[in-house]
């Protein structure tokens, strides 16, 4: 179970963190949210789709990583087999959490990345943090910061249409198929069709690089159905 | 040839913002839509029940979800539910669903030839354990208008003719003229010309469309279209209205219509966002109005002990419809063309498939005019003897024996068309034959709710003679198997209501 606690060089000075992904560290996630300032990074990589928050229903984006829940065919033998992973994967033990107007580190002191032996310290002897926790600090502070304008951009396509339903059919070398659902894109046809004040108003807001970034990323469906034929194949 | 340009609505209540709505957005550009409205008119607004065809409707106009739920403290509502109706002690539900399988398989005989104790509506269909529960139809990850469950909602009227008129002003482009109709001229062929209003302006149209309630200013007063009363048939002619806060802000929220039976009538129950609206619907034939306050009372409970007729609204309910709705180039559309007790939420409903049925038929000239005439005389006069057919049915299974209900099941009240169904059911299990429309206001589903629902019972040798039991058992199976699995999904009414009033359903 997740055991978040405030990060503090006091009690955690001695612990160490296993960075690299594995099944054994929860790594086995079909989809993981991202923020838009990731984006120019994603789309090298992965489909960049919306899914509906399940407690609120307001659209989310994030990246497809397997072709059900538990499957990341980006996690191969316990490395990423990506140049850019997503920044809620690269987090991991580690939240951030409001209290007050500041932000606070927080560690998940139950996870099984959290070790004495092996693995990155996060702290000096003097108490100063180690380039790896400072590293960490970045990408929380580029979450806690990236949420919002993720929201705000997803609230605003879906304000003027722009956000279609998808469902994505494949059947896969060994003639399985799979159906998935609760997945949204970026209407190519409305986007095209956008004019006006709206169009300007995207713009503006730097939205329509994004959505373009989106559009561009869904070519990456079929790098995923490929890396899936490629593991039913028994090929690396 | 007179070409049909321009269709003037008289009214502003629910049905007449319906008609202007469902006609501006199906003719838009093509057709000049007027609304006019007296100032001076109290709309008759009580929480009402719709069908979930109201959905499609909104959708048709143009409305968010989300805006009209908002707007109108509309709930979601997934049933009726029947308290005290068949014994006086006893309950049954009629779903928005259709029975399982409902297109391939009669589950009828095999349930009743396998009691398990089950009622009818639960052996077929989850959706009563969804409203024991208070459930609502979906999920908050659900798109506008998408459902888990087959739902309606309920509305407070006196806020969705409002709503209605700000988007049909707004953007279909309708024109709202607030004056009051002082007279009606006809030209030479005895169609109406135009409507002088108050202030002297003269409105001209093509067609006209009585939405003037009661009052049935065009239809009645100008046409002078022969009303037919179902009195000998529905006993119901008095209404006793009125709203009731909750005991709490988190009190749940019922997902049916709740209608009790009373010694002569029955009490509707309805659950809107912040309040309920409450209605003892009674025959004065049969009860004072004293008496039916003291019911309304013992009914809220201590709440309601104080309660005075200064409180109550008293509404008369003449029940019964226009022989003719539509006469030359007028047509009726709601309290106008008929009313009925509100036992099934018909009234609503009545509206939109009218509404409907002239946007979708709308006649370009004279000579498609007189035709579609007589074809919407046609089927609403067939709708309205089904309506009654329906809401008879309730009263003839009773059982109960105060002087209401026995006089209700003497067979002089009852209609030939509900003799005759009432005789083949008990040879034969309700199914799709046996009404005669492909758009029925009612399925048969509903009549099956309500027959197995009040004990209604058919002779057993009417059992398929090549019976499928493995296939009727697998759908036994399904529904109690979705359940569990829907009902441990779905949020409470209240629940997903406050999701919404919060964070909006998306579109897609």
């Amino acid at each position: 179970m997740v055991n978040q606690v405030p990060l503090s060089h006091e009690v955690h000075s001695g612990l160490r963190i296993m960075t690299h992904p594995s099944a054994r560290f929860g790594s086995q996630v079909g989809f993981v949210g991202v923020i838009p300032r990731e984006y120019t990074r994603l789309v090298a990589h992965y489909p960049i789709f919306f899914r509906k928050n399940a407690e609120n229903g307001r659209f989310e984006p994030g990246v497809l990583l397997g072709f059900n829940s538990s499957e990341n065919l980006f996690l191969v033998d316990e490395r990423w087999d990506a140049a850019y992973a997503p920044l809620h994967i690269q987090r991991q033990p580690f939240l951030i959490a409001q209290a007050g107007e500041n932000h606070v580190v927080t560690l998940d002191i139950d996870s099984p990345r959290v070790q004495r032996e092996q693995g990155e310290l996060m702290f000096h002897d003097d108490g100063r943090a180690t380039d790896y926790l400072q590293q960490i600090t970045t990408v929380l502070t580029d979450l806690a910061e990236g949420t919002r304008p993720a929201y705000d951009y997803a609230a605003k396509l879906a304000e003027y249409d722009l956000i279609e339903s998808i469902r994505i059919d494949v059947q896969f070398v060994d003639h399985s198929e799979v159906k998935l659902e609760g997945l949204y894109a970026v209407s190519a046809e409305k986007l095209q069709a956008l004019a006006g004040e709206k169009l300007v108003e995207l713009r503006d807001l730097g939205y329509l690089t994004w959505a373009y970034y989106q559009l561009a990323s869904m070519s990456h469906i079929a790098g995923l159905v490929a890396r899936k034929n490629r593991l039913i194949s028994g090929l690396k | 040839m007179s070409q049909t340009r321009s269709v003037v609505i008289v009214g502003g209540g629910t049905a007449g913002w319906l008609t202007a709505g469902l006609i501006a957005a199906n003719h838009k550009g093509h057709l000049s839509v007027t609304l006019v409205e007296s100032p001076n008119v109290k709309i008759i607004g009580v929480g009402e029940g719709t069908w979930p065809t109201i959905r499609n409707t909104l959708k048709k106009i143009g409305i968010s979800e989300t805006d009209f739920l908002r707007a109108c403290d509309g709930t979601f509502k997934q049933a009726s539910k029947f308290v005290n109706w068949t014994t006086g002690d006893d309950h049954y539900y009629h779903p928005f669903m259709l029975p399982k399988a409902y297109d391939q398989i009669n589950l009828a005989p095999y349930w009743q030839a396998q009691p398990n104790g089950l009622s009818f509506a639960d052996a077929v269909s989850y959706q009563p354990a969804a409203c024991a529960q208070d459930l609502a139809p979906k999920t908050v990850t659900v798109p506008e208008f998408g459902a888990i469950t087959n739902y309606a909602y309920h509305l407070d009227a006196g806020k969705f003719a409002p709503f209605l008129q700000k988007h049909c002003v707004e953007n279909l482009g309708v024109r709202h003229v607030l004056a009051d109709v002082t007279q009606i001229e006809n030209d030479e062929d005895g169609y109406i010309a135009r409507l002088l209003i108050d202030g002297g302006e003269a409105i001209a149209g093509d067609l006209f469309i009585d939405c003037t309630g009661f009052l049935s200013l065009l239809i009645g007063k100008h046409y002078g279209a022969e009303f037919t009363s179902c009195a000998d048939q529905l006993f119901i002619d008095t209404a006793l209205a009125i709203q009731v806060p909750y005991e709490h802000e988190d009190a749940p929220i019922a997902s049916v219509t709740k209608s009790t039976a009373q010694r002569a009538g029955w009490i509707w129950d309805i659950g809107l966002t912040r309040r309920r609206g409450i209605g003892h619907v009674y025959s004065s034939r049969f009860l004072s109005d004293d008496e039916a306050l003291a019911d309304l009372k013992a009914y809220i409970g201590p709440s309601g002990a104080h309660l005075t007729f200064d409180e109550v609204r008293k509404i008369p309910i003449r029940s019964g419809h226009r022989q003719t709705p539509w006469v030359k180039n007028c047509v009726a559309v709601g309290l106008s063309s008929g009313f009925v007790e509100p036992l099934e939420a018909s009234s609503i409903v009545m509206a939109e498939l009218s509404a409907q049925m002239i946007a979708d038929q709308m006649p370009v000239n004279r000579t498609a005019m007189a035709v579609v005439e007589k074809r919407f005389n046609a089927t609403l006069n067939y709708r309205w003897a089904r309506i009654i057919d329906f809401l008879k049915l309730h009263y003839v299974l009773s059982q109960r024996e105060e002087p209401f209900w026995v006089a209700n099941r003497d067979p002089s009240t009852i209609p030939e068309s509900l003799k005759d169904l009432l005789s083949l059911w008990r040879y034969h299990f309700p199914w799709h034959d046996d009404l005669d429309r492909r758009d029925e206001i009612f399925p048969t589903a509903s009549f099956q709710y309500v027959y197995y629902g009040m004990g209604g019972r058919t002779d057993p040798g009417a059992f398929p003679k090549t019976p499928d039991w493995p296939t009727a058992i697998g759908h036994f199976q399904e529904v109690a198997r979705a359940r569990q699995a829907v009902t441990g999904q779905l949020p409470t009414n209240r629940t997903l209501l406050n999701k919404i009033s919060q964070f909006g359903l998306q579109k897609v």
